[in-house]
């Protein structure tokens, strides 16, 4: 199983907002929230809760899961 | 979080021009005084005159390691302020610090020649290095002072500061350029001091002073670190994934470190290459862990 998520569709549905607002917005580097959106990275529940709040979305809304 | 505004960035950025500027006039000083020492010292000539105006050399050289230091305080000043890595930082970077380390590089070979002038033995390979020396000063001074201008414009057109992060990426970053520099450059040396050491003394001072002026860059972007971070709960230093990079790469450190050392405890103990210097294991197992340290947590943070 691996973790996919909505984070750039969510990022240019919500306004054009930049990586870099968004890892702002969360607290985080904007590498990290680069190498969350290219699946490289699986964030804490806590990351993946803060990113589903700052689109005011359901996190299931932002990440779901990939079967192999 | 500690935080920086324009005023200062400005200050130092314009501190830097101008030391520049200086330097760089100072440099042509050094260039004119060598081309006039050169010939005089290669034939062991009288120096008479030439001799007080050299004063002025070891004084640039004072004058160098200062701006210098200031250089590298406005480089990390940009880089937080302006929250961006470009080529041309990672160039001034690189060659900051080389011709950092130039600076003593230049005090030792000037104290050389010196020396030999006196014993009555050929420079002319010193002085070469003295000039290669004198070009990597130039290069570095002309494309710091070219920035700090552009940089000043810049701070002139944009209005507004651009919005902070929460979490240091520049420092994290330029931190680990720096080590993998610092790293490399020490492992250099320490192999070629090993070599060198096989023929002449090599003192345990002139090794442990050597090493320190090569450590020192990556000393000071970790106390600037630490200073932007004195403030924070040692749990949010780095963020989730900053963590779990220096972490994986600490463990890979250890993992390459144990071998390596081990490998070298048995030939310092079998082997006579190592009798004239034993004390060499200290700066190899330093500068191996912070090059393979530096180089993972950069491939990890940037690659994964």
């Amino acid at each position: 199983m691996k973790l996919g998520n909505n984070i750039r569709r969510l990022r240019f549905d919500q306004g054009d907002i930049s990586q870099e607002m968004l890892a702002n917005g969360v607290g985080v580097t904007r590498q990290t929230i680069h190498s969350i959106e290219k699946g490289k990275f699986v964030p804490s529940a806590l990351l993946a809760f803060k990113i589903a709040l700052f689109f005011k979305t359901p996190v299931d809304q932002v990440f779901f899961f990939i079967a192999e | 979080m500690f935080r920086f505004n324009k005023k200062i960035v400005r200050l130092f950025t314009f501190t830097t021009l101008i030391l520049g500027i200086i330097s760089l006039l100072w440099l042509i000083y050094d260039y004119v005084l060598y081309k006039q020492l050169k010939p005089v010292i290669l034939s062991f000539g009288e120096l008479g005159r030439l001799e007080v105006l050299a004063g002025f050399v070891w004084l640039s050289f004072l004058f160098m390691f200062m701006v210098h230091v200031i250089a590298g305080i406005t480089v990390l000043l940009h880089l937080r302020y302006f929250r961006k890595i470009r080529p041309i930082n990672i160039v001034i970077v690189i060659l900051g610090i080389t011709s950092f380390l130039a600076v003593f590089s230049d005090w030792a070979i000037l104290g050389d020649i010196g020396k030999e002038f006196e014993m009555g033995w050929d420079t002319s390979g010193e002085w070469t290095i003295l000039y290669i020396l004198l070009g990597i000063h130039a290069v570095f001074l002309l494309l710091m002072t070219g920035m700090s201008a552009g940089t000043l414009r810049r701070l002139k057109e944009s209005a507004t500061e651009k919005p902070r992060g929460q979490k240091e990426e520049m420092v994290f970053t330029v931190e680990q350029y720096v080590g993998l520099i610092c790293g490399f450059i020490g492992l250099v040396w320490t192999v070629f001091a090993l070599v060198l050491s096989q023929r002449f003394e090599v003192s345990y001072y002139h090794m442990l002073f050597t090493s320190i002026m090569i450590i020192l860059p990556y000393g000071l972007v970790v106390l600037y670190w630490f200073f932007l971070k004195i403030n924070e709960k040692i749990g949010e230093w780095y963020d989730e994934k900053q963590s779990r990079d220096v972490y994986r790469a600490g463990f890979i450190t250890l993992v390459i470190t144990i071998p390596v050392m081990l490998v070298l405890f048995l030939v310092i103990h079998n082997d006579a290459l190592f009798i004239r210097g034993h004390y060499f294991w200290f700066p190899f197992l330093i500068f191996t862990s912070l090059s393979v340290f530096s180089l993972l947590t950069l491939i990890y943070y940037r690659g994964t």
